[in-house]
């Protein structure tokens, strides 16, 4: 591939990896990063085509963006690792966990890519989502709203998905990685990846082939959830409680998707709290 | 797998979640009606923050965190790379 992936690397000890989603980047961890690297080394890769790292001329499919993740994930030589997912870096990271049970003795979770809601059975399931989904997979529609409108970046980054307002400063640095409609090509094809009615199939497979390990695995879990949340509502939050092996559970309170902008001191404290148990 | 497969494995009763989950905050499912229509009148859509979900302020903003922004600003020397073969 010969694809340079940019990761922050601090701190030194048990590796701690966080992994962000659409359409951000490790900048999203900025300020929980710091409430582990004492006793612990961090490291929050940039998905290809995100962030820092390279932006090359793929599909940007869950196959294309998991081929560069793992390949990162495997030349680093994880042993003994912790997991911090969101979003599609949950996905990512499940998958991986699933797929390397030896290397992973932990996973924190939060707005992340977990049944009973993925995956979506059907287009028709998912209720007023519906639409929306409809329309982002829908060739021109999505590209007029992602590709030159930056929907994710200005809508449902910046209003939609935190509660509190984000500052310009902060809003630069999850828009530079996007200046034009060429480079905003992984952020429409994510939402194009969301397994419903089992398609695309590698994301699907991915998916689904993750899920039993992953609910029935002995190893230490923390979801971290709010109210009503945007993957994993109130009603999700009581099914992984009564099904999920392991499950500490931290809830913040009310919120959206990108919590780690709204709650970042709770959640660094939480996972500060849990990295002592597990 | 097949979802049948799925639900037989973690033995959940899914549907019943699905009924009652409303998904995403409905001002983001408002614009996602708009949008199209926009789209299909040919006009420039409008994205005017439309966030009632925070217009009565009852989250709390979490000012203390803010002044993390050093780590943020110190992020380039703490990054490395790797190229993925």
């Amino acid at each position: 591939m010969g694809h340079q992936m940019a990761y922050v690397d601090e701190g030194t000890g048990r590796p701690v990896v966080f992994l962000h989603g659409n359409p951000t980047s490790s900048y999203l961890w900025r300020n929980i990063i710091p409430f582990v690297t004492d006793g612990h080394r961090a490291i929050a890769p940039d998905l290809i085509g995100m962030g820092d790292s390279s932006k090359p001329d793929l599909d940007y499919t869950y196959t294309d963006q998991a081929a560069h993740l793992h390949g990162l994930l495997d030349a680093l030589d994880l042993r003994d690792a912790i997991l911090v997912l969101h979003d599609w870096g949950s996905a990512l990271g499940f998958d991986w966990a699933a797929k390397n049970p030896d290397r992973v003795s932990a996973i924190a979770f939060m707005e992340a890519m977990v049944p009973p809601v993925m995956p979506f059975p059907s287009l028709e399931a998912m209720g007023p989502s519906a639409e929306l989904f409809k329309n982002l997979r829908s060739v021109g529609v999505g590209e007029q709203m992602v590709l030159q409108d930056n929907f994710f970046i200005e809508v449902i980054l910046r209003d939609l998905g935190v509660a509190m307002r984000l500052s310009d400063d902060v809003m630069d640095h999850y828009r530079a990685p996007f200046p034009t409609p060429e480079s905003r090509k992984p952020v429409l094809q994510w939402p194009r990846e969301v397994p419903i009615a089992q398609a695309p199939k590698p994301a699907f497979d991915a998916v689904t082939g993750y899920i039993p390990w992953l609910v029935s695995s002995d190893i230490p879990k923390l979801l971290l959830h709010v109210e009503p949340g945007g993957l994993i509502p109130p009603q999700a939050v009581d099914w992984l409680k009564a099904n999920m092996t392991n499950l500490d559970t931290v809830f913040l309170g009310p919120g959206s998707h990108y919590i780690q902008e709204d709650y970042p001191d709770q959640i660094g404290a939480a996972l500060a709290s849990w990295l002592t148990r597990v | 797998m097949a979802e049948g497969t799925i639900k037989q494995l973690i033995n959940a009763p899914v549907e019943k979640v699905w009924d009652s989950w409303d998904g995403f905050p409905n001002s983001l499912l408002s614009w996602a009606t708009i949008g199209p229509k926009n789209l299909d009148d040919g006009h420039h859509k409008d994205l005017t923050p439309r966030t009632p979900h925070k217009a009565g302020g009852a989250l709390r903003l979490m000012s203390s965190s803010r002044n993390r922004s050093h780590f943020c600003q110190n992020l380039g020397s703490l990054r490395e790379s790797q190229v993925i073969n």
